[in-house]
């Protein structure tokens, strides 16, 4: 492993930084876990700070009696696995050929830029949803994971992983008879787990935050993922402007319920923190090319 | 003979309940015959109906064959059906379905309005609309101009029920139902705005009590009022932490929450409205010397602190948060606040808030702009095989809705579970809706009798009962008396005087400049608000607003007015 | 060195991934068009009205088309520069820890605002600018006004970003750390063995193998010079502060332009387009030329 220097002063000045900066990023989510564990009153006060006030679970009772809330919670689980395989399985095919030299692989460049093309242009939100809804895709999980299964900045950060391993690897490799699918697998992939774990990472976020495709490819609410559901909730409170009718106020009065949907965010993002610590451990593994003496 | 002449009084007020009237009441003959229908639900029943020339088809007859219908629904954020029962999958729409033999497809179903609108200009641009979908009023003209919709004009004639019909002729001159009218032909079912959206003026009873205040009536004492809750601590808490009256960064609305309509309609000033000025020109009410005044008025309202500082930054539940918290105790809202108020009352028992037709102006009336008559349309695509089933399910769903049909008022009986379930969302009532019923309210508090009442009306009046016996004891029967019954009784209040305008609606350049109308108006209302610009810069927005797209706009509406 | 065969692998594997670019992305721009029509649903796309540049032209007539593209590409480029910034010096900090337990703490806690949406982050923004929030307390401890943070046109811009990079920049550290993590650690050693201190293996190894992380990312996110970020703006802006706080998207949203006229939207759309796939080619150029790097 690598030396370092005893410097004690600069180490312990590094570690207040960083534990400040990780406060400041805590403050959000210890502020609408308090919230989520407090009084309807006092959370609606915005007298919370990061201590609930009236500790209750009500919320959470109702959350996990809440059908929508799981069947949502299910649709984004199955759209994780489903879009993360295929984004996986498309970025790494994709970034290694790009990651070949133009002299190596001729038309390399036309791919390189027809792909930059469609990450920069689109034809608006109609002509996609007409597309989408002519190739019968709406309303089913594949419109929340075809449209989205070539993910053009993880290919780009993947291919510039791919160009940074030395060329001697794969020589040898080609040297003991491994063609480009071998090499790909037993070689690129092995020694690109940070990479790989970066771009699968983004992937899945990706996929678990998304809210928007949820909304317009999916008709009906059983289909939504979980953000959509969540989103869909929170925005409900400003229509309350919007009605005159005086069964549908009183209703949303009653249901107008901040510390309900900070419960709701708690529980939609377990599953990320879970994932990520799994994920993370690729990181700091990054020893394997020392492995390689060249 | 009270009795008897209740009952009359509920027949020609309510025309809904047939138990209680005696058939000789000719304006009950369309209901009876309406009712007698949904009973029998069989064709010989129609023969009775008020138009002999549909003999084998009406309203109410049931389809031989079942039908489909297609339909986009704004779904309902908060359902709460028991059971396990879906917006889609419910006994309310079953109910519908079984008496008409009609099968509903859900084409599409989000909760939100802004996702549902995006939803509805999805399926417009891609040309794959449903049979039946509800609309706002771009949507709807839009819809119209490009050829999609079916005419409903006799559809309307031949198969809407007369209760339908009679909510859309309680509003006078016809004009709901105009709003759907294109070149003299039907093409969408408006909505009902009922009457009394504006606001009234809540105060904390209790604190005025505290702080030995009367209850506030003209400028001068909301001024006073605020002015003490901010200031001599009525809450007793020792700390500073109350502020005066609510704002709303919206500054104006049509049953807006917190918005200061009151007093701008003091200074007889109507913003968002258009009218006549004495000498017949057509007026946009945001430009007007009197509003001027009255953003001078609350300038210096904010500036002394009467107004909540920080209301450019809260949210409409930051604001209901103040109020259930304790740290409000004057504002402008709606008669439906009610709901909102009763979170303070829960947390808080000897919370009382009182609603009040005020501030009043120099001739002690409160002058409000009533409704835009209506907002949304239930339109037909003009490619729907059977276009009438929209009027038929409509028909049906409000026997439901209102309890007409002795069968449909045992289904989900108690539970509370919002109309909104049924499969059309359009909301029609009578223009007075509100202040009818006060009437009955008093009456059954007087006699303590609860006979001879529709059945409509039961869920409320038993809770303005309860909570008359037990104050406060239970919150919901609390809330729905303070809305429904004191503050419903307060927007029919003889301070009230309403100023028609001339105008509803939107023209073409409102359409294409209005972003930049509508921001000019808000950033130099708000800056002059909040001191961050002189009152003077009114003059400045006024030649701006007009050269800018202002003057084409009042001719568009004068035209259109012709 | 060359080999046909190997080419042919290579084809087949960006097969695949081709196939639903040409179906999710080239077949659906057809609709840039729309841009050049007064698009008519019921027309479609071949009977609209061909209409030219008027949808362009009629975008700059907008009287506040100079004072919303100005506020645009204000916000999106402090975002730009802070949000390359940040995670780059965040990442440096985080690879000096030897600890792995406080680092991988650190490196899950700064992330976690990502998940959270902007709905939800500006209520606790405002909460805490608020007058009687967190900062105006401890403002007013040192004895100082408090401020109106969100209603003041001095404050709103440097919010909005600070709040962006707060939100964002856990995340962009990732690709920072995979990095670090697949530097050579013999680097480290040969440079150890040079007898480079702390700040010399920091000066010559960590950070000239972050630089083409950090081209690449910059080229990137150029992509973004006109998205100063549609939803926070819009959860945290209001009137007072228009003059620094709308931009094209909260402007367009309110107009409810969208909603109607399609032409304008995909007119919008493409302007963004093409300006970021100029200043991304841009980028590309000097990088090669200059650093004689290739980001692509």
């Amino acid at each position: 492993m690598m030396i370092r220097g005893n410097n004690r002063i600069v180490d312990a000045v590094i570690y207040c930084m960083l534990a400040v900066v990780a406060f400041f990023s805590m403050a959000p989510i210890l502020n609408t876990l308090a919230i989520s564990f407090s009084g309807k009153v006092a959370a609606m006060s915005g007298q919370v700070y990061f201590w609930p006030v009236d500790l209750n679970v009500s919320a959470y009772k109702q959350v996990l009696g809440d059908r929508d809330f799981f069947r949502s919670f299910g649709v984004s689980v199955e759209r994780v696995l489903l879009g993360g395989a295929i984004n996986f399985i498309i970025t790494v095919l994709m970034a290694y050929p790009l990651a070949k030299s133009a002299k190596l692989f001729p038309g390399r460049n036309i791919y390189m830029w027809f792909i930059v093309f469609c990450m920069l242009f689109s034809g608006g939100l109609i002509p996609w949803y007409m597309t989408i809804h002519s190739l019968g895709l709406l309303d089913k999980i594949w419109a929340l994971v075809l449209p989205t299964a070539v993910p053009v900045f993880n290919v780009i950060l993947l291919m510039n992983f791919f160009k940074g391993i030395p060329k001697e690897l794969e020589e040898a490799a080609n040297m003991d008879g491994a063609g480009p699918w071998k090499t790909l697998f037993m070689v690129f992939v092995p020694v690109s787990l940070p990479a790989l774990a970066a771009v699968t990472l983004f992937s899945i976020v990706g996929h678990w935050n998304a809210f928007f495709d949820g909304m317009i490819l999916m008709q009906h609410k059983e289909n939504w993922p979980l953000q959509t559901y969540i989103q869909q909730l929170i925005v409900n409170l400003s229509s309350i402007m919007n009605t005159t009718d005086p069964e549908e106020v009183k209703r949303l009065s009653n249901i107008s319920s901040q510390l309900l949907n900070a419960a709701k965010v708690m529980v939609s993002m377990v599953p990320i923190m879970l994932i990520y610590p799994f994920l993370q451990k690729y990181f700091v593994s990054g020893i394997v090319l020392g492995a390689v003496k060249e | 003979m009270k009795a008897k002449a209740l009952s009359l009084l509920l027949c020609a007020s309510v025309a809904m309940s047939l138990t209680a009237c005696g058939s000789n009441n000719a304006d009950e003959s369309g209901n009876q015959a309406a009712a007698a229908n949904s009973e029998t639900g069989s064709n010989d029943a129609s023969a009775t109906n008020t138009e002999p020339a549909a003999k084998d088809d009406g309203p109410f007859t049931k389809y031989d064959e079942q039908i489909t219908v297609s339909l986009g629904r704004q779904g309902v954020s908060g359902n709460n059906l028991p059971d396990g029962d879906t917006l889609e999958n419910n006994k309310f729409l079953k109910y519908v379905e079984d008496r008409l033999n009609v099968k509903v497809k859900y084409e599409f179903s989000v909760e939100d309005m802004d996702a549902y609108n995006q939803k509805v200009n999805l399926t417009i641009a891609s040309s794959t609309i449903p049979d039946i979908m509800v609309v706002n009023e771009q949507q709807f003209k839009r819809l119209a101009k490009a050829g999609s919709l079916a005419d409903l004009t006799d559809i309307y004639e031949k198969y809407s029920s007369p209760l339908i019909k009679e909510y859309y002729s309680s509003y006078s001159d016809d004009r709901v139902l105009n709003t759907g009218r294109i070149d003299g032909k039907l093409y969408g079912l408006p909505n009902t705005n009922i009457d009394g959206s504006y606001q009234l003026l809540w105060v904390r009873k209790d604190w005025l009590d505290k702080l030995n205040l009367k209850v506030p009536s003209s400028i001068e004492d909301v001024k006073a009022v605020a002015k003490a809750f901010k200031e001599q601590d009525p809450d007793g808490n020792g700390k500073p932490d109350t502020v005066g009256l609510l704002g709303d960064k919206s500054i104006v609305g049509d049953g807006g929450f917190f918005t200061f309509d009151p007093i701008f309609n003091l200074n007889h000033s109507y913003p968002k409205s258009w009218f006549k000025d004495d000498s017949g020109n057509v007026v946009y009410g945001s430009t007007t010397p009197e509003t001027k005044q009255a953003l001078a008025q609350l300038s210096e309202m904010y500036k002394d602190g009467l107004i909540d500082k920080e209301f450019l930054t809260r949210k409409w539940e930051d604001n209901a948060g103040l109020v259930s918290s304790g740290r409000a105790g004057i504002l402008f809202a709606p008669w439906f606040a009610g709901w909102m108020l009763s979170d303070n009352v829960k947390a808080d028992p000897n919370a009382e808030w009182v609603p009040v037709a005020g501030p009043v102006d120099g001739e002690g009336k409160r002058n409000v702009v009533p409704s835009a008559p209506s907002g949304t349309f239930l339109v037909v695509s003009k490619n729907a095989e059977h276009p009438e089933a929209a009027l038929k399910m409509l028909s049906v769903e409000y026997e439901g809705i209102r309890l007409i049909d002795p069968a449909s008022q045992e289904i989900y009986k108690d539970k509370g579970v919002s109309w909104l379930n049924y499969p059309l969302n359009l909301q029609l009532d009578f223009q007075d809706a509100l202040a009818r019923d006060i009437p009955v309210y008093d009456k059954v508090l007087q006699d303590n009798d609860m006979k001879d009442l529709p059945a409509r009306l039961i869920p409320r009046v038993n809770s303005i009962l309860k909570n008359h016996k037990e104050p406060k004891k239970d919150i919901a029967a609390f809330a729905d008396s303070l809305a429904f019954y004191v503050a419903g009784a307060v927007t029919g209040a003889k301070e009230i005087a309403k100023v028609n305008p001339i105008f509803y609606g939107s023209t073409e350049t409102m359409v294409k400049r209005g972003a930049n109308l509508d921001k000019l108006e808000n950033e130099t209302f708000l800056r002059i608000i909040t001191g961050a610009a002189p009152i003077d810069d009114f003059d400045k927005f006024v030649t701006t607003w007009k050269s800018t797209g202002g003057d084409t706009v009042a001719k568009e509406v004068e035209e259109s007015i012709k | 060195m060359f080999n046909r065969s190997y080419v042919w692998s290579y084809h087949l594997m960006l097969l695949p991934g081709i196939i639903f670019l040409i179906l999710f992305s080239i077949i659906p721009m057809f609709g840039i068009l729309i841009a050049f029509q007064d698009y008519q649903p019921t027309l479609g796309l071949f009977h609209s009205d061909w209409v030219g540049l008027e949808n362009f032209s009629y975008m700059f007539s907008l009287p506040d088309s100079k004072l919303i593209l100005v506020n645009t590409l204000v916000i999106a480029i402090m975002k730009i520069i802070a949000g390359l910034i940040v995670p780059f010096l965040f990442a440096l900090l985080l690879h000096e820890v030897v600890s792995v337990k406080f680092k991988r703490t650190i490196q899950t806690i700064v992330y976690l605002p990502h998940f959270m949406s902007w709905v939800i982050l500006s209520g606790v923004m405002i909460n805490i600018l608020s007058l009687d929030g967190i900062i105006n307390h401890i403002i007013q401890l040192f004895g100082f006004e408090p401020i109106m943070f969100l209603q003041s046109n001095h404050w709103f811009r440097p919010i909005v970003v600070a709040s962006d990079v707060w939100k964002e920049f856990g995340f962009s550290t990732v690709i920072y750390i995979a990095a670090l993590a697949s530097v050579n650690a013999n680097l480290y050693e040969a440079a150890a063995i040079d007898g480079a201190n702390r700040f010399g293996r920091l000066l010559y190894v960590t950070i000239p193998s972050l630089l083409p992380t950090v081209i690449l990312l910059a080229t990137l996110s150029l992509g973004n010079v006109l998205n100063a970020g549609f939803e926070q703006i819009l959860n945290l802006y209001n009137p007072i502060v228009y003059q620094t706080g709308d931009i094209i998207d909260t402007y367009v949203y309110r107009a409810g332009l969208l909603e109607t006229q399609y032409g304008l939207a995909t007119a919008v759309g493409l302007l963004k387009s093409v300006v970021s796939f100029l200043l991304i080619t841009l980028s590309y150029t000097l990088a090669s030329r200059f650093a004689n790097y290739r980001i692509f």
